[in-house]
């Protein structure tokens, strides 16, 4: 604990809220049996001279241990709406409710972005989901209208084209997870592909995402803009994912080759979405700051999902659905809102390193599946939406 | 609640209880000698004798939840699979 790191691995998260109230009732009974000391001793101080500091702190031990208990109640209180909140909202989901990420749209539309960024941390009382004070942030509901939409627009997946601006031999493969964040590009040229010959003739590549460089919504010409990162949340295709298998291909990666993804912000929904697709041989994953709630882990390859506790866009992904991966958070020490600064790829890079240093057996790959230092060639890519490309059937 | 937040509840039970031993200590060692007044020198002995008990009670309840607390860290660490790095 002292890493300051909350390591969730798969299977389970939150202990039930009758555990809590139990040691509510604990505390309870705690408080009272102290409060008769605190009146026994008050009694008889008057008559006992020197006893009257003996009360006093005992009065206050019991003040404290109230404190205590009134707190745990709060906490398994807020805990039981949490689970109440979400179970209704899933069900909501599977009949067309998405939980997007719409920060950008409000950013862009004048200033509203802190009161959104507040409401998403549960500041705001009026909001319609429960203030969440003890995992992070909850997500905005956005629903049916988007989807519909952007079902309608192809979901963001129209032509994109793919530029090499970078491509070169050498490379050795990352070994540590701080390594594999340090290699996500700038979202200028948002894809890094890396690919390894190995001896046994097979290929193996490691694919690098960077985040939304554009926050409109389809009317710019980089495909990793809102448009794609409500396609993505939304489970419908994405002009971001299109660009990545599309700069992959380039690259010489074939489906059915052993793949690596790491991703940070929408390339990390980029990640997941392309690790989980069925198309590659998934090695391993890694996201950093990433919506990728409602995108579970299924297969059966290492999964880190690296989160910080005061970054608001991991929430904005949705409830969190089961999934294999293993997710670590953390608290960046961020100002409340400094959004781009516990956002940012350096601050997660100080967080992979430490990620590093731990012993957690699920944790020690380094983020990447099998080991070898073949050298390798690395290509890196520009990608724009084509003007004025129709739509896909 | 996770881990964290039992780790948290534990170490705080754990400094009250604390705190009322060393009050038990403060009583156990006052002296009554000839400060008491108002009543009998043996009614004020058997008063402060009844007190420390009570303190004592207190603190194996103090003790009990503080172990209820550990309990459920515990649980927390293992089965939910929440560790704290």
């Amino acid at each position: 604990m002292g890493s300051g790191l909350t390591i969730i691995t798969p299977g389970g998260l939150a202990m039930a809220s009758e555990e809590v109230f139990a040691l509510v009732n604990q505390c309870e009974t705690t408080a009272a049996a102290v409060d008769s000391t605190a009146w026994r001793l008050r009694m008889i101080s008057p008559s006992i001279p020197g006893l009257a500091g003996a009360a006093t702190a005992t009065a206050q031990v019991g003040e404290r241990i109230i404190f205590l208990e009134k707190q745990l109640r709060e906490l398994a209180k807020r805990a039981a709406e949490q689970e109440a909140w979400r179970a209704t909202n899933l069900q909501k989901k599977a009949d067309g409710t998405i939980y997007a990420l719409v920060a950008g749209m409000v950013w862009s539309s004048g200033g509203r972005g802190e009161a959104w960024a507040a409401s998403m941390r549960g500041d705001d009382a009026s909001s319609s989901y429960p203030a969440s004070s003890l995992r992070g942030n909850e997500p905005a509901a956005v629903t049916d209208d988007t989807a519909a939409i952007l079902r309608g627009r192809g979901g963001g997946a129209s032509g994109v084209s793919l530029s090499a601006v970078e491509s070169s031999s050498g490379v050795t493969p990352a070994t540590s997870m701080a390594e594999r964040v340090a290699r996500i590009p700038d979202s200028d040229t948002p894809i890094r592909v890396e690919t390894y010959q190995l001896p046994d003739g097979t290929t193996h590549a490691e694919v690098f995402i960077a985040g939304t460089n554009q926050w409109s919504v389809g009317t710019g010409d980089s495909p990793f803009d809102m448009e794609s990162n409500l396609g993505l949340v939304a489970g419908v295709s994405a002009a971001s994912a299109l660009a990545t298998t599309q700069a992959m291909r380039m690259a010489g990666v074939k489906p059915g080759d052993a793949v690596g993804f790491v991703g940070h912000s929408q390339g990390g929904a980029v990640a997941a979405t392309l690790a989980e697709s069925g198309v590659y041989r998934t090695t391993s994953l890694v996201t950093v700051g990433a919506p990728t709630s409602t995108l579970p882990v299924k297969g059966d390859y290492p999964a880190v999902l690296i989160e910080h506790a005061n970054d608001i866009v991991p929430g904005v992904g949705g409830s969190r659905v089961t999934t294999n991966a293993t997710v670590v958070r953390r608290d960046s020490g961020h100002q409340r809102f400094d959004v781009l600064g516990a956002h940012s790829t350096d601050s997660y890079r100080e967080t992979a390193a430490m990620i590093d240093l731990s012993s957690t057996p699920e944790l020690a790959h380094g983020g990447g599946g099998p080991t070898h230092s073949q050298p390798g060639r690395v290509s890196v890519f520009s990608a724009s939406r084509l003007p004025g490309q129709p739509p896909p059937g | 609640m996770d881990a964290n937040d039992y780790s948290r509840v534990a170490a705080i039970l754990r400094q009250e209880g604390q705190a009322m031993r060393s009050i038990a200590a403060t009583l156990r060692s006052h002296s009554i000698g000839d400060s008491w007044r108002g009543q009998s020198r043996r009614a004020a002995e058997g008063s402060l004798a009844d007190t420390i008990d009570e303190c004592h009670r207190a603190i194996e309840i103090i003790d009990g939840a503080e172990r209820e607390a550990r309990l459920l860290w515990r649980r927390a660490l293992q089965t939910p699979n929440i560790l704290g790095g």
